[in-house]
């Protein structure tokens, strides 16, 4: 790892979430929802890294805000509908989430970020060499049943905590971006298929589209355990 | 509801250069608290919810007492400044927590006792203190049933 670089700042992100925050409340725009999410997950990680888990809460309450809207966009271009209904949720949803980030909790958690210090490298590499680990011991990837299916959306959630803590370090790898490329990629397709609409031709195509997912996910993972080692030898 | 009114540990000293919401708990703070959360906890308190100010040392000190938590943790500007009626409405649960600095916890206990926010001076409650008020959270609507200071609870630990 980058023995030189300093503490870890949270400024950066503090001031994006503040910028896609405003994005989204002016206008119903897919990118900036989805930056928003990714923006609030990678504060998560920071949290998690400097063991501030009662902020964490407030984080998870934002971020779940905007789940039903991204998902419904997820749906859209998965499974295109001109059923009225669609657009309707999609209108409410953004209303919802609009009045959640002009909220006083959002205003407080905005607040309570920038009071934070930056994290000791020490800490954040400690942390690091132990969720490298974690990955690194067990990981199963498969889609049999819904046990699977769970199993591997919270491998997707420790893949991308590893990545934004590497991030974080100045130390990125590109074998877990494209492992967790994958599994967001399989997430998305296994809540398209939950569709009960679904016309049985589209559904044959999405599972086919899920299973290579899938096999990349897993081609990823077998790339990625060597540099998982490096990390945590 | 069972209110505990916890104000945060000791913390770094005001000094230029140092914006007060960025005021850190000193080691000593920590551990003192982390003491006094342990004596909480074989006093059996636990914590629906957790209401904590966004200044750095009350975020430290409700971490500290996170163990006691068994429900949400929220974060509220409605706790750096006199207590209010929106503060009042956000406090829902049977046993609720909220971390704050002086002198507007007490001027919450005065309130939530007497009636009467201006009378806070009339209780003390030191850095790591606990009070404890029962009733519905209302004006003048709560018991005052424990104030417990840091020392108290390090001897129940």
């Amino acid at each position: 790892m980058n023995a030189r670089a300093e503490a870890v700042s949270l400024d950066k992100l503090r001031r994006q979430l503040a910028t896609v925050a405003a994005k989204v409340q002016a206008g119903h725009d897919p990118d900036a929802l989805h930056q928003l999410r990714t923006t609030l997950a990678r504060i998560n990680v920071w949290l998690r890294l400097g063991e501030y888990g009662v902020l964490l809460d407030d984080v998870r309450w934002l971020r779940s805000a905007a789940a039903p809207l991204r998902d419904a966009h997820v749906q859209s271009r998965l499974v295109p509908s001109r059923d009225p209904q669609h657009a309707r949720f999609q209108a409410a949803a953004y209303r919802d989430l609009v009045e959640l980030i002009a909220s006083d909790r959002a205003q407080s958690l905005l607040q309570a970020l920038a009071s934070l210090p930056a994290l000791p490298r020490q800490q954040l590499e400690t942390t690091i060499r132990k969720w490298a680990e974690r990955l690194r011991k067990r990981t199963r990837i498969s889609t049999k049943d819904d046990d699977d299916l769970a199993a591997l959306h919270a491998l997707r959630r420790r893949v991308r905590r590893l990545r934004y803590a590497l991030e974080f370090a100045g130390t990125p790898v590109e074998e877990i971006v494209q492992l967790q490329t994958a599994l967001g990629d399989t997430r998305d397709l296994t809540l398209a298929l939950d569709d009960p609409k679904l016309k049985s031709t589209r559904r044959t195509q999405l599972v086919k589209e899920r299973d290579a997912h899938l096999r990349k996910a897993k081609d990823a993972y077998h790339s990625l355990r060597p540099r998982l080692r490096q990390l945590a030898p | 509801m069972d209110l505990f009114i916890l104000r945060h540990a000791v913390a770094q000293e005001r000094r230029p250069g140092l914006s007060d919401s960025r005021r850190a708990l000193t080691p000593a703070g920590r551990k003192r608290w982390s003491r006094a959360v342990k004596g909480l906890r074989a006093l059996g308190i636990r914590f629906d919810s957790l209401f904590h100010s966004p200044y750095l040392r009350a975020v430290q000190s409700a971490e500290i007492a996170a163990p006691l938590l068994e429900g949400e943790s929220i974060v509220t500007q409605a706790l750096i400044g006199s207590p209010d009626e929106a503060l009042l409405e956000e406090l829902v649960g049977d046993r609720v927590a909220v971390v704050g600095h002086e002198p507007w916890l007490t001027e919450l206990v005065a309130w939530l006792v007497l009636g009467d926010s201006s009378q806070g001076d009339r209780f003390e409650l030191k850095k790591g203190g606990v009070a404890w008020l029962q009733g519905k959270p209302q004006p003048g609507k709560m018991k005052l049933r424990a104030l417990l200071t840091p020392s108290v609870l390090e001897q129940k630990h």
